[in-house]
């Protein structure tokens, strides 16, 4: 992650230090973690969940999961944002994939809409340089396997998900995303 | 790393895989580091997409209630992405049998079990289920011994609840819904005593969740389970 001395450090910073902290057993410094993170992750487990209840008791498993873990997260490494939102994304994709969820997730048309929306400049966290690259390489694909792994990625859609929602046949809608993926890399990798 | 390992690894970071997919591709984030390293990658270059979640402010309640849970050893089901079948013990030995056997028909009171010289009786008909904790855990998880004669069950050692809240134990069928097996008593090494027609089968799973006092008001598992594993024949 980049990032160096952009406005976003002193958050950054204060943040990475509460969940250090976290990992000795300190509550307080875990609960500063959650007042400046919950709204955030909600955000992500009500998307993929599709449903309030499920996604309070995810959003639960998750700072559980944080208390527990906030020892293996490595500051260097990446941004505690996306770190803790990672987390919060698998759960809400094993919950979205688990029997329980069958028949209670949303209408992924429903959930579509909302698919391109921009980030809003005040909850843009982890963008920047790799934000760009990201844009840049995504726009370059051609607009359904972009809107597709966009959505898939958002919305928590498997490539059956995708394909029902497209219209198109599963195989056929894999090997779009696959070719799509193959130059999405490329394109990341090319450190121009 | 093939060029088809490298679309799996962005498979699993999009999310596209099912649930049985990403389960195996996570065990290879596990196992291989070439892998893990692939997966990594693309976290970090898809992280941006992260910024386009709207935040949401959550209940109040639920800070309360994870900080009411922070004190619970090892809670959150790693269910979907967790193989329970593969946390069983495989085969057991014999000799280990009947020393379990003798501990588990010894009467609770007793804290040290006596290695019988001849195995008490019918010891090959026990099931035992090695449970294992759902989530990283210091203490080792507990082993539950059933004789199906008596119906005994008994765990070695106990889970920690906290206050208000009580284990309860479940045996959960192949492909059926979970079936309370009763609450179990905050002990050392828990014993409950199970109808004939509760028995768990082999290959069922047994399992622990943390329930309000009272246990489950629902009939199925409502808090977290923090244990699991597949019970076996001794």
């Amino acid at each position: 992650m980049t990032g160096n001395g952009t406005q976003a450090d002193g958050p950054r910073a204060a943040l990475a230090a509460a969940l250090t902290l976290s990992a000795t057993g300190d509550r307080e410094a875990f609960r500063r973690v959650y007042e400046l993170t919950a709204a955030k992750l909600f955000g992500i487990c009500l998307r993929i969940c599709g449903e309030r209840q499920a996604a309070e008791d995810v959003l639960q498993e998750v700072y559980l999961i944080v208390w527990r873990r906030a020892a293996t997260y490595r500051p260097e490494r990446s941004h505690p944002v996306t770190w803790l939102a990672t987390i919060a994304r698998n759960r809400s994709l094993d919950w979205r994939r688990s029997p329980r969820a069958r028949g209670a997730v949303a209408d992924p048309v429903e959930a579509e809409e909302t698919v391109d929306d921009a980030p809003l400049a005040d909850q843009r966290i982890v963008a920047g340089e790799d934000g760009r690259r990201l844009d840049d390489c995504m726009d370059r694909l051609d607009e359904r396997p972009r809107h597709a792994i966009r959505s898939a990625f958002l919305d928590g859609l498997t490539y059956a998900d995708v394909a029902l929602r497209v219209g198109v046949p599963l195989p056929t809608m894999k090997s779009i995303i696959r070719r799509a993926l193959i130059r999405l890399r490329e394109c990341l990798n090319d450190d121009a | 790393m093939t060029p088809d390992d490298r679309i799996l690894a962005a498979e699993l970071v999009v999310g596209l895989l099912t649930a049985e997919e990403a389960a195996r591709a996570e065990q290879r984030r596990t196992d291989e580091p070439a892998f893990a390293a692939e997966v990594e990658w693309w976290e970090t270059r898809l992280a941006p997409l992260l910024d386009r979640y709207r935040e949401v402010t959550p209940p109040p309640y639920i800070a309360a209630r994870i900080e009411a849970l922070l004190d619970v050893p090892h809670v959150a089901p790693r269910a979907a992405r967790l193989p329970w079948r593969s946390l069983s013990l495989g085969a057991a030995v014999g000799a280990l049998a009947a020393l379990i056997a003798a501990w588990l028909l010894t009467p609770a009171t007793v804290t040290t079990p006596v290695p019988p010289v001849s195995a008490p009786t019918a010891p090959a008909r026990l099931l035992i289920a090695q449970l294992a904790w759902t989530d990283k855990a210091t203490a080792p998880a507990p082993v539950a011994v059933v004789d199906p004669a008596s119906g005994a069950l008994r765990l070695t050692r106990g889970v920690d609840t906290p206050a208000g809240r009580v284990g309860e134990l479940w045996r959960i069928p192949v492909g059926g819904k979970p079936v309370s097996l009763g609450l179990l008593p905050r002990d050392a090494a828990p014993a409950i005593r199970v109808a004939q027609a509760n028995l768990p089968a082999t290959g069922s799973t047994l399992a622990i969740s943390i329930e309000r006092r009272g246990g489950s008001p629902t009939g199925q598992p409502t808090g977290p389970v923090v244990a699991a594993g597949v019970v076996e024949r001794l």
